[in-house]
């Protein structure tokens, strides 16, 4: 075996070898702080009833879609001017235009109260694969897009482990602008918890259930909270 | 760091926040404000290593409502790469840091649903309107609680559509002159109130909400020149009852008649309220 050879293979066997440890150990090699921008389309909604429509032509632009105009979203779900769900569709309407319009085949109507602390966690699985998420807001009222968020890692001071904290969410506000950036408590107020018991989204199936496994073992509290009203799912 | 606290201390004397009069038409319940006490209390006692803490718990005054969200934003900038920011978010603290930003701060009256249900949410919010100190230009907006905690910051970006930052804030006095015209009344009290329902006011773009002492009717008027009236004795619904559930708002909605909407009034009460214009 020539030196050359031999330093190649020791170092292919050292690096195998770190990698093993790393996995056996379950050393968490993830950044010590990450955005994430989802990159998904801004579209303002036309009308003062046309939320969901335009939610649902973001969904689509983000897999390269072209969408039906928001007046035909609307009429195809049913919808009437000042009507009955949120901006006038009903909330049965919104998986199916999802799953037919934006892109996501296996979109459903996500649909927990806070006290279930998976809820949460299903939709932010959903949003980092990445996979639009069309969330309800204002106890149900309104309804825009998640394009991503901010998270960091601090050391818990409890355990000594290693504790995430989710930063803040990017919301996709049809009528409010994109981006709008909420702290991980100010969400929970306005989307689903203690604020807001109202906790509605439309997502992809297989997408809110690939990461709550994963991140099973996960430390989370949210920033803007006391780390006990509105500590995180820990499923998340 | 003297001149950010200059620019800081000369916006504070320039945009007094005047909020004597605010008023609202629903009480939080015993349970409600038992919670927003615990929750205030365990805020006061917060260390700046916590994460809910902020410099000045329950700001008193404009410069220490500026001081809390300063405090916030550069602590969530702190915690990220460079790299990893926003192009906006990177803006808006380069202006900060640079003492170009000027920071004027609305009060505004928390009618939504979530004030006396949600620990955090208080009778008011602030809307923080940014601009750049040289161009003068709005180039962002955030809404704080009235105990200083962040809520939402949005940023001003291309392609926005409404464009909100050319959407003009009448001064409440000029809004309540303008709908009295239109109503025939003279109407007192205008104050910026934040709603959620099918008529909903958005802190970031607040509703202006007046009192017509003659016919005891409250009229709310948003931005884009939409205006409803709420009679004292209008029907009113309870959230936690009537409007738990998204299911529960459409069987409610189907009641209403053309022209009627639901407006939360704050705590646990929506009303319908009657189209205007």
């Amino acid at each position: 075996m020539s030196r050359k050879l031999s330093i190649h293979l020791k170092l292919v066997v050292s690096i195998a070898a770190l990698t093993g440890w790393l996995m056996a150990c379950n050393i968490d090699l993830s950044p010590p702080t990450q955005t994430i921008s989802n990159q998904i389309p801004y579209v303002a909604q036309e009308t003062g009833d046309y939320c969901v429509p335009a939610s649902i032509q973001m969904s689509a632009k983000f897999y390269n879609l072209y969408p039906p105009t928001q007046a035909d979203l609307f009429a195809d779900m049913g919808g009437q001017p000042s009507g009955f769900g949120p901006g006038g569709v009903e909330i049965g309407q919104i998986a199916p235009a999802m799953a037919l319009y934006g892109g996501v085949g296996d979109a459903v109507m996500d649909h927990m109260f806070f006290t279930d602390n998976t809820f949460l966690a299903r939709q932010i699985s959903a949003a980092t694969q990445p996979s639009p998420v069309i969330a309800l807001i204002n106890q149900g009222y309104h309804a825009g897009v998640i394009n991503g968020g901010q998270w960091h890692k601090e050391t818990d001071p409890n355990t000594g482990g290693t504790m995430y904290v989710w930063d803040q969410l990017h919301f996709h506000d049809p009528s409010g602008g994109p981006n709008i950036a909420y702290t991980a408590a100010a969400w929970a107020g306005t989307n689903c918890g203690d604020a807001n018991p109202v906790c509605y989204d439309a997502l992809s199936n297989s997408a809110a259930q690939a990461g709550p496994q994963v991140m099973n073992n996960y430390d989370v509290v949210m920033y803007g909270g006391d780390g006990g009203i509105d500590r995180g799912p820990k499923e998340y | 760091m003297k001149t950010p606290l200059i620019f800081t201390a000369v916006a504070a004397a320039f945009f007094a926040t005047t909020s004597a009069q605010a008023w609202n038409l629903s009480q939080c319940s015993e349970t409600g404000l038992a919670r927003h006490a615990n929750y205030s209390n365990v805020l006061r006692r917060a260390k700046p290593t916590d994460r809910m803490y902020v410099p000045k718990p329950f700001p008193q005054n404009d410069a220490q409502i500026i001081e809390d969200f300063n405090f916030q934003f550069r602590y969530l900038r702190s915690v990220q790469a460079p790299e990893q920011m926003r192009p906006q978010e990177k803006q808006l603290l380069a202006l900060l840091n640079g003492g170009r930003l000027d920071t004027k701060v609305i009060p505004v009256e928390n009618w939504t649903g979530r004030r006396c249900l949600g620990a955090r949410d208080g009778d008011r919010m602030y809307l923080l309107r940014f601009y750049d100190g040289r161009t003068h230009s709005e180039v962002a907006r955030a809404t704080l609680q009235d105990s200083g905690l962040m809520d939402a910051t949005a940023y001003r970006e291309p392609g926005v559509d409404p464009a909100w930052w050319t959407i003009a804030i009448p001064a409440p006095d000029d809004a309540a002159k303008t709908v009295g015209a239109l109503v025939g009344q003279h109407l007192i009290d205008a104050q910026y109130v934040t709603t959620y329902g099918t008529f909903e006011c958005n802190a970031l773009l607040p509703c202006v909400s007046m009192r017509s002492p003659s016919t005891n009717t409250t009229y709310i008027a948003d931005q884009s020149g939409h205006v409803v009236a709420l009679p004292t004795n209008a029907k009113r619904f309870s959230r936690a009852h009537d409007l738990a559930q998204v299911e529960d708002i459409e069987r409610v909605k189907k009641t209403l008649a053309p022209g009627q909407k639901l407006m939360s009034l704050g705590g646990d009460v929506y009303a319908v309220v009657e189209k205007v214009k």
